[in-house]
């Protein structure tokens, strides 16, 4: 029932953000205070890591959708990866696997999210 | 003076003093000399043998003076003093030793130390005549003469037996019987009227405030305008008034009333009542203007006139008018009246009560006001039953989570089309209250406009996708959007319905088939409202009569519960519940999904519940069609045509 967020510098530039336990409505407000937090230091690229994360609702989603929306008014983007079982089922529900999907390979990842 | 009716009254005594036999028993050491030359004085007088020498021979000073010179100049008492002057007879003093006999010359006119105290006295003899009267014993008890008996004044106070404290003349006085030597007695009379007046006036403060106290609890709470009302004039009675009447200022041209009356001891009666605007006393429309009018004979009058104070004349009634403070000026005015006998006219604590109580009504005005505008809100936000489409009978459920403005952000709706069919569409917007609610109606406008040009799904959700994304560019910050289902239904000729649905990031539908089997609908989307040219999938079902498709919020799958409290109730839980039930009409089916999901439940806390139900009327069908759901994952310029050739 907890949730917790932690970060640290990604090679190549920008932030890895490692999110475990449960993004919900009681906990979404964290992550949201921390993707401000990392904007307000100038992070521009957030790759949110979700492979311990193991529930996640629509006020999540929400806080995905915000955190993009605030890296992409500052030219950069925020992108999930390593989602499994019931968030990556709600990230397909939703459609936001195609939109915030990580191309490693990629320098500019949001090239190839839009289909 | 019977020996027996000594009275003794007694104060403690700090031990160190003890007790010493002597001529000064009885006198507390500080006042023995004093008290000497005192009864040296009276002895004095008493050779002149007459009251009326006595009464000349006292020193020019009133009562009054004495009471208004400072205490420690005048030689007043202090109360402590009085208090240790009426230990005296337990009180034992020092030798007389310890303190220097005056000389002549600096001896004290005891006369006129006498005339400056607060108490009066009263000197007897053995006999029980008087033979003493301070000028204030004088005043006090004007019956007592010097020179006659006592008991002859006929003081009920004064006598055998007499109280510490009597009225008399209208004052209350204290009186104090000390035993002097040679079976002499002395009465200290005191007028004690201010004193007890006071104390009076403390406990009537103190029953003010605890009264004062109550009416806030029962107030305190925010409570509905009406029943704020009601408590209004039910806390003042019986303690303000015997009949108290509220009126609140007029809306819209009609004033409402409430009245409790009642007499003490008995729970007040309470109604009430609409007056037009134009119909209101003129004090009351005084009062509403922030005047508080006099309590006169017109008020009275016109409070009979108005039918508040049945079965009294105004000759028999008291009455006044407080305004009850509002936002901005009075918002109500209270009439409070008595029987003019009862009459008790506290005008401070009327006042201080339509303070509370106008402050009262206005957060329960306020409350209401904020209600009124969220049950409007809601209102036109509430999912309206579906337009009757041939061949369909539908089914909803829609739960809103308990919310402070009972606003949710699941939404489902439809809309006839030309050809006889119909849009129908179920999601969910994220966030919550307000600004959810603001959403859902630039989400529903956008598409009661919308699907008069467009009525293919997947082109309709692309559009309202673009419709939202131009609105919610100044909320991108937020994180706003919306996931929803929407679908075109069409009769069918040979029998049952074509759905084609288009998903926009929304939980699949779910179809129970006449088999009784659950099926789930293979559509999938992106959420709307987030990026432009989102992938829309688009897929059509066709259903025979008796089977129904189903559209549900993620309140449904998501609501936590079970055994161990926070399990979700998910997909395979919601088709199971479903299996079986294909004989159940649409409205049925639509509230099973509703009480299974709230049976989950573990703290009956839970999301926006919302269903959709359509199910295919008809008669059944022959036994070998069988129709299957067929997906088609369609990007944006494949989709034109293809329901058709589908249906």
């Amino acid at each position: 029932m907890t949730f917790t967020v932690t970060h640290s510098p990604r090679d190549g530039g920008g932030v890895r953000l490692r999110l475990a336990g449960e993004l919900d409505l009681s906990t979404s407000g964290e992550l949201n205070d921390t993707i401000d937090r990392l904007a307000a230091e100038g992070a521009r690229h957030l790759l949110l890591d979700l492979s311990e994360l193991t529930f996640c609702d629509s006020t999540g989603i929400a806080a995905f959708v915000r955190g993009d929306n605030r890296a992409s008014a500052a030219g950069g983007w925020l992108r999930l990866t390593g989602a499994t079982g019931r968030v990556d089922r709600v990230l397909q529900v939703t459609g936001l696997a195609d939109v915030l999907r990580y191309v490693p390979d990629t320098m500019d990842p949001t090239a190839r999210s839009r289909p | 003076m019977g020996q027996g009716l000594l009275r003794i009254v007694t104060t403690p005594v700090p031990p160190r003093w003890g007790r010493a036999p002597g001529p000064g028993a009885g006198v507390p050491w500080r006042y023995r000399n004093i008290g000497v030359g005192l009864l040296r004085g009276i002895g004095t007088r008493r050779s002149a043998n007459t009251g009326a020498d006595t009464r000349s021979g006292a020193q020019p000073v009133t009562a009054a003076d004495a009471r208004g010179s400072d205490p420690g100049a005048g030689g007043t008492p202090t109360p402590s003093a009085a208090r240790a002057a009426a230990g005296s007879s337990e009180a034992a003093g020092r030798p007389a030793s310890a303190l220097p006999p005056l000389t002549p010359d600096h001896e004290p006119d005891w006369s006129r130390v006498l005339g400056h105290f607060r108490e009066g006295l009263i000197v007897c003899d053995a006999d029980g005549v008087v033979r003493h009267l301070s000028p204030v014993a004088e005043r006090l008890l004007p019956e007592v003469v010097a020179g006659r008996p006592l008991v002859a004044s006929d003081v009920a106070g004064l006598g055998p037996g007499g109280a510490e404290q009597f009225a008399h003349r209208g004052r209350r006085l204290r009186v104090r019987r000390i035993p002097l030597s040679g079976a002499r007695s002395c009465h200290y009379v005191e007028d004690v009227t201010e004193t007890v007046g006071q104390a009076d006036a403390l406990l009537a403060e103190r029953a003010r405030s605890a009264f004062l106290t109550v009416v806030g609890e029962k107030l305190g709470n925010p409570l509905h305008p009406d029943r704020a009302a009601a408590a209004v004039v039910r806390l003042a009675v019986p303690t303000l008034a015997e009949v108290a009447v509220l009126v609140v200022a007029p809306r819209s041209g009609r004033a409402r009333w409430w009245r409790a009356s009642g007499a003490d001891g008995e729970a007040p009666a309470v109604d009430s009542g609409t007056l037009h605007a134009t119909a209101l006393p003129s004090a009351i429309v005084e009062g509403l203007s922030g005047a508080e009018p006099d309590a006169a004979e017109q008020l009275v009058e016109q409070a009979v006139a108005a039918g508040w104070l049945a079965g009294l004349t105004a000759r028999q009634v008291a009455a006044r008018v407080v305004p009850l403070p509002g936002r901005d000026g009075p918002m109500a005015v209270l009439l409070v009246a008595w029987h003019r006998s009862r009459w008790r006219d506290d005008v401070e604590l009327v006042r201080a009560f339509a303070q509370r109580a106008g402050a009262a009504l206005t957060t329960a005005a306020l409350h209401r006001d904020q209600a009124e505008f969220a049950d409007t809100l809601q209102a036109s936000l509430l999912p309206v039953e579906p337009v009757t489409v041939a061949g369909v009978q539908w089914g909803t459920a829609y739960r809103p989570t308990r919310a402070s403005l009972r606003i949710g952000g699941d939404f489902y709706g439809s809309h006839r089309l030309p050809d006889g069919g119909a849009v129908f569409f179920l999601g969910d917007v994220s966030g919550k209250g307000v600004e959810a609610a603001v959403f859902t109606g630039q989400l529903r406008q956008s598409l009661q406009a919308l699907h008069r040009v467009e009525t293919q799904p997947g082109r309709l959700v692309t559009l309202l996708n673009d419709a939202l994304l131009s609105t919610t560019d100044q909320a991108r910050g937020q994180g706003r959007f919306a996931t929803v289902v929407l679908g075109v239904v069409r009769p069918r000729r040979a029998g049952g319905l074509c759905l084609t649905m288009a998903g926009g990031g929304h939980l699949p539908p779910l179809v129970l088939r006449a088999t009784g089997e659950v099926e789930t609908v293979p559509l999938s989307g992106m959420l709307i409202g987030v990026v432009p040219d989102p992938r829309v999938g688009e897929v059509s079902v066709h259903l025979e009569p008796g089977e129904t498709c189903l559209l549900y919020s993620d309140g449904v799958t998501e609501a936590r519960g079970g055994h161990r409290g926070d399990e979700q109730f998910g997909q395979e839980r919601l088709a199971n519940a479903l299996t079986g039930c294909h004989r159940e009409p649409a409205p049925a089916l639509a509230e099973r999904i509703e009480q299974v999901t709230c049976d989950w439940l573990a703290h009956g806390d839970h999301d926006d519940i919302a269903v959709l139900a359509l199910r295919a009327t008809g008669p059944a069908p022959r036994p070998r069609r069988h129709l299957y759901a067929v997906p088609a994952l369609l990007g944006r310029s494949t989709v034109a045509g293809h329901h058709d050739t589908r249906c």
